[in-house]
């Protein structure tokens, strides 16, 4: 969706080995249905229809040649081997047209090392893109990072097209059932204590945003929301349900059906609805 | 408060009582427990404090700051710095359904492996269960949080009338450092061959009682659902029980 709305280049860094929760064949189906012809470098020695594939062979198939990884360890057989914590080495510096944090940021204590690194290696033009733990998710990592984080730092630091995606899934069987994405929009959901979620729900934060020739990385920001709207909202997984729900007392206005994005069932049939 | 906990308030906070029903500051609640006089920091902890600040503190109180600090790596070292060795911190900070309330919302995890990662001492967690709509008015349970059980991946959830905090608190001492990077102690104990800390509990609050249920299979360990046994509860209106 993300690639449809703004197509991404490479060249392409992941932080850690990730796979999608979709085999070779799901993938295909849902290019389809996005309507993007796969790159023939991805359909090179296919997997097994059933086995999950890697990042690696999904931005082949977007035709954004080949993924490097970059890892605190060899142990997975990462290509660049950098702790976030730290500065990463100087010739890492404007290399990547996209940077994959999957899950990475939330497990790195220094934040704002890990932040800049980001921000130092990627391209003028490159995007960075990062899926972390929001709520429901204690302990997966140091923190669960709010939208905030990354609106304010992106925000600070002069980055374009900010975007932010929240990704409400199932507690129970989470790779296998209903997903909900709705759109972040800073300007309803910026305040304190503004979207909450079931027993049922954990939510992820799917945020992006692109470097142009005059941003900078080491800008540190200052919450842009503290005090906040007064807008709070509860947000569901599964196709039955409302996705969003307004709980707050006062009405934030007519926005919130904008926020509602599209459901992926990646069930039996791993079918992709725009909503 | 003082009264049902057996404390004597000490004179210094007796001076001049403000009007009864008024809430009072923590520079109060530190003259009354015999503390002397409060300082407040409002420097900025994405920085380096002055050196000047070094080792000055018996005790440094975070009672919801550090998730506003973009460089949270800073932060926590300007706090151990500013300790005493023997001096405590205490940390009250959003855990779960505190969305953009600060930039992240704390584990547990993340000051238990902080400090332990840095050689403090009495390092001690307790979880904060409040309600959703008017936090402030009702009845918070808490409990301790043991992180042999509690410590893997997605321990807690709760529901959407629930909000999680915690109180963090630890103690330094001579030999103490402050500039040690954790690594998550769960993927330490993973890497390790080590139990994976498989505890999953859905955390519900009811104003009578703690909720707590647990979901993962099996058991975590014996007796782990002893451990919601709530140790406190606070009533927050007008009576202000405790």
């Amino acid at each position: 969706m993300e690639h449809l709305r703004a197509p991404f280049a490479g060249p392409v860094l992941s932080y850690g080995k990730q796979a999608m929760n979709v085999g070779y064949d799901g993938t295909l189906k849902m290019l389809a249905t996005l309507g993007i012809v796969p790159h023939p470098d991805g359909m090179v020695d296919p997997p097994p229809p059933d086995e999950y594939i890697d990042f690696a062979r999904l931005f082949r198939l977007l035709g954004l040649g080949e993924l490097q990884t970059l890892d605190v360890s060899a142990y997975e057989g990462a290509e660049i081997i950098a702790d976030l914590n730290l500065p990463v080495p100087l010739e890492l510096t404007s290399r990547f047209g996209l940077i994959v944090d999957g899950g990475t940021m939330e497990h790195v204590f220094d934040i704002r090392q890990g932040m800049k690194n980001t921000a130092d290696m990627l391209l003028p033009g490159g995007r960075a893109v990062h899926i972390s733990p929001m709520n429901n998710y204690v302990n997966h990592g140091f923190v669960q990072l709010s939208p905030s984080l990354y609106q304010d730092y992106y925000a600070a630091n002069g980055f374009d097209d900010l975007r932010g995606i929240v990704i409400a899934q199932p507690r129970a069987e989470i790779l296998s059932t209903d997903w909900n994405f709705v759109e972040y929009d800073h300007t309803t959901m910026c305040g304190e204590n503004s979207i909450f979620c079931s027993e049922e729900t954990q939510m992820a934060i799917y945020f992006s945003a692109r470097k142009n020739a005059a941003s900078t990385s080491d800008r540190v920001p200052a919450q842009s929301s503290r005090g906040g709207t007064g807008n709070q909202f509860v947000i569901s997984h599964g196709a039955g349900q409302p996705k969003i729900q307004q709980i707050s007392e006062h009405d934030p206005g007519p926005t919130v059906p904008a926020h509602e994005l599209v459901h992926v069932g990646f069930g039996s049939g791993r079918e992709l609805h725009r909503l | 408060m003082f009264e049902s906990l057996g404390l004597r308030p000490h004179t210094d906070g007796l001076a001049d009582p403000p009007p009864g029903k008024a809430e009072i500051d923590f520079a109060r609640v530190i003259a009354l427990l015999g503390l002397g006089a409060l300082q407040t920091l409002d420097a900025d902890l994405n920085l380096p404090v002055p050196p000047e600040l070094a080792a000055r503190f018996g005790l440094i109180v975070d009672g919801g700051t550090m998730e506003y600090v973009f460089d949270i790596r800073q932060g926590m070292m300007n706090t151990a710095a500013m300790l005493r060795a023997g001096g405590r911190i205490v940390h009250v900070s959003p855990v779960n359904n505190h969305v953009n309330r600060g930039f992240a919302q704390r584990s547990p995890t993340f000051y238990h492996d902080y400090y332990v990662e840095n050689g403090f001492d009495d390092v001690r967690g307790i979880m904060m269960v409040q309600p959703r709509s008017n936090t402030l008015g009702r009845r918070w349970n808490m409990f301790q949080y043991d992180h042999v059980t509690l410590g893997g991946v997605n321990s807690m959830f709760c529901s959407e009338e629930t909000q999680l905090g915690v109180y963090f608190t630890a103690r330094k001492n001579a030999a103490s450092t402050s500039d040690r990077i954790p690594v998550q102690s769960y993927f330490t104990r993973v890497y390790d061959g080590m139990d994976a800390l498989p505890g999953q509990y859905v955390i519900t609050y009811e104003p009578a009682q703690l909720n707590a249920r647990q979901i993962s299979d099996p058991e975590p360990r014996s007796g782990a659902v002893a451990l919601f046994t709530p140790i406190w509860s606070l009533r927050g209106d007008a009576g202000r029980d405790s």
